[in-house]
């Protein structure tokens, strides 16, 4: 018989955690990754919004209208994710379910990559997929296999291209120059030179410190690199992940301007890494835990292949958005990566290792070569 | 039977167990036969396959006895050396009292079979806070939570710990970050066996190795979401056991 005076709790070992003390849980993980976008959100609610209107250039609304965005993003994602365990779930404490589901981020993440010509349905619109179709249809929080973000972005450019690109909610003098991906194909051709196009974009140095973009995501590499000092400080996302992702981008594009006789490599790759969104996609869409595969090998193979499908598909493709496209390729094949990596990698055998590494290096070279190669045939 | 080598494994920030077992070996001139090795002060050094990895190099083996080769602990040794030279039978031992749910954190020599309720009442007090305590038999990591103090020391327990709750909390939605498989010490992927287990899928966990795991626990400590992987894995390495039946009684 057991008394009832002395009663001790069970538990299951480990009786020590780590998560308990400290910032190493999910949702100080979580809560950290949202408040490191918020100096990149200010930054271009300046740049696209305040500095025009203390110059007198537009009006009060379209200034607010950057800053409108996001939060409108985000109050709609919580919204809509609430709705949705309250009416399909028949869940009753909906609103403490959504906010405990990091309902907010696949919201804001979408409001940053979308440009600022998009009109507010279109981008109710968006969340609406993001949430429902890419994030609770597959089960919930750390069931989905897409970015929700990335693939409610597609769609919307997809459905909605002539609405989001002709729309006069922000005045259209400030977002007109072209991004300079679309002038990559007449660069290959040599019609004109690389330096040229700096230099009219105001240089290497300030396309490095801010670029008055489509979009709030491309607005400014320098603070996205400090978001990932931050981040990595704090041990919310892993530093070596996006250190990689860079330099097989800045590798990859530097031989092919090499092997082109394009007149700067340098330049070339530098210009291939500060614009498109790299920088942002690779501190807060590759790092993102969920769609990325669990295995520490895997990890590494998914990220040299993002970066080689994201030059494929701006050198030989037609797309300026080789990004999202190649991430969600990879975010499909990450569970089947996964499961092969995991049978493999629990040998000691390090040759085995070896031969890894030689495999990938060699398939890599080989989807530079076909780049190059396709691209002085033409 | 004789013989060849006797390693003993020490921690390398031990510099004085170090000379004074240096100094005893040379006094009776055992250097070809007795040798210490050092192994770094990191968590689950101390486990017979890490062991015999690390010293004797060989990794292909199911049970130790198979390459002729035993791992001793240092109380299992000297109950031998008791029981030959002494003549003595294991009638009492030393065991150790820890954690912050008790006052004195402290060792004592006592015979087999005491009630540890009695004497937790005549040696120490509990300091109690409002979520609960532990009571673990064992080490934090490793050890097993018992329901009451009603308990009767056995000759294998050597620690005892009284750990207040911090909070209680509740295992979250996996994040997939891939700790526990960056921090397992033989290169598992818990994450995939609790998997496979929920889905009781027999072939999958096979694949997946489970049959190296040493139950150190790190997989559960790193976990930012909390989720009880050393427990799964205990499970999913009896469901293996078993054939064809599937059964699980609480």
């Amino acid at each position: 018989m057991i008394k009832k005076d002395r009663k001790f709790v069970i538990g299951k070992p480990p009786f020590i955690r780590r998560a308990d003390s400290g910032i190493v849980n999910t949702k100080n993980i979580m809560y950290n990754f949202l408040l490191s976008l918020i100096p990149i959100i200010v930054f271009a609610w300046y740049i696209n919004g305040l500095k025009p209107f203390l110059n007198n250039e537009i009006q009060t609304f379209k200034m607010i209208y950057p800053l409108a965005f996001v939060l409108c993003a985000a109050l709609s994602s919580y919204l809509i994710e609430a709705l949705y365990y309250l009416l399909v779930l028949k869940e009753e404490a909906c609103f403490k379910k959504a906010w405990d589901n990091y309902a907010v981020i696949p919201g804001v993440l979408l409001s940053m990559i979308l440009p600022l010509t998009c009109p507010i349905w279109v981008l109710l619109i968006g969340v609406i997929f993001a949430i429902v179709v890419v994030k609770m249809l597959f089960g919930g929080f750390s069931y989905n296999i897409f970015n929700p973000a990335l693939l409610a972005y597609i769609f919307v450019m997809l459905a909605f291209y002539d609405v989001i690109m002709d729309n006069s909610m922000v005045d259209i003098e400030i977002l007109s120059s072209a991004t300079p991906l679309t002038e990559l194909k007449a660069l290959i051709k040599k019609d004109l030179s690389i330096r040229e196009i700096v230099l009219n974009d105001g240089g290497l140095v300030k396309m490095f410190l801010y670029s008055q973009g489509r979009s709030i995501a491309e607005s400014s590499p320098i603070l996205c690199l400090i978001s990932y000092l931050f981040l990595s400080f704090r041990k919310a996302i892993d530093y070596k992940v996006p250190l990689l992702y860079l330099l097989v981008i800045f590798i990859f594009s530097y031989s092919v301007a090499y092997f082109l006789n394009i007149d700067s490599p340098l330049i070339f790759s530098l210009f291939n890494l500060l614009n498109g969104g790299v920088i942002f996609a690779s501190v807060f869409m590759i790092t993102e835990p969920v769609t990325s595969p669990r295995n520490y090998i895997a990890k590494y193979i998914y990220i040299i292949f993002i970066a080689v499908f994201t030059l494929f598909l701006r050198f030989i493709g037609d797309l300026p958005d080789g990004v999202a496209t190649a991430v969600l390729f990879m975010n499909m094949l990450a569970p089947s990566l996964d499961t092969l990596t995991a049978h493999l990698a629990v040998d000691n055998k390090k040759y085995k290792k070896i031969i890894y590494l030689i495999i990938m290096f060699c398939v890599i070279s080989l989807f530079v070569a076909y780049t190059i190669m396709k691209l002085l045939g033409e | 039977m004789n013989l060849n080598q006797v390693y003993i494994a020490l921690k390398n920030t031990k510099l004085k167990l170090i000379s004074l077992l240096n100094k005893e070996i040379r006094k009776n001139s055992l250097e070809e036969y007795v040798k210490i090795r050092l192994m770094k002060d990191a968590y689950p050094v101390g486990y017979e396959r890490y062991l015999i990895n690390d010293i004797c190099k060989k990794y292909d083996f199911k049970y130790p006895s198979d390459i002729h080769v035993c791992v001793f602990n240092v109380y299992t040794i000297y109950s031998i050396f008791e029981a030959i030279e002494l003549g003595k039978p294991m009638i009492e031992r030393m065991v150790s009292f820890n954690g912050d749910g008790i006052e004195n954190t402290i060792d004592v020599y006592l015979k087999i079979g005491t009630n540890l309720k009695e004497l937790n009442e005549k040696i120490n007090k509990f300091v109690n806070k409002e979520e609960g305590m532990y009571l673990i038999a064992g080490g934090p990591m490793t050890g097993e939570s018992l329901q009451a103090d009603l308990y009767a020391i056995g000759k294998t327990d050597s620690n005892f710990m009284f750990l207040n709750l911090k909070e209680k909390y509740q295992s979250e939605a996996c994040m997939g970050c891939g700790r526990c498989n960056l921090f397992c010490p033989v290169s598992l992927t818990p994450i995939l066996i609790l998997d496979a287990y929920k889905r009781k899928d027999k072939d999958e966990i096979k694949k997946l190795n489970i049959e190296r795991c040493v139950n150190c626990g790190i997989c559960s400590y790193v976990c930012p979401s909390r989720l009880e992987l050393t427990s799964t894995m205990k499970l999913a390495k009896k469901q293996i056991m078993k054939r064809g039946k599937y059964d699980q009684k609480r």
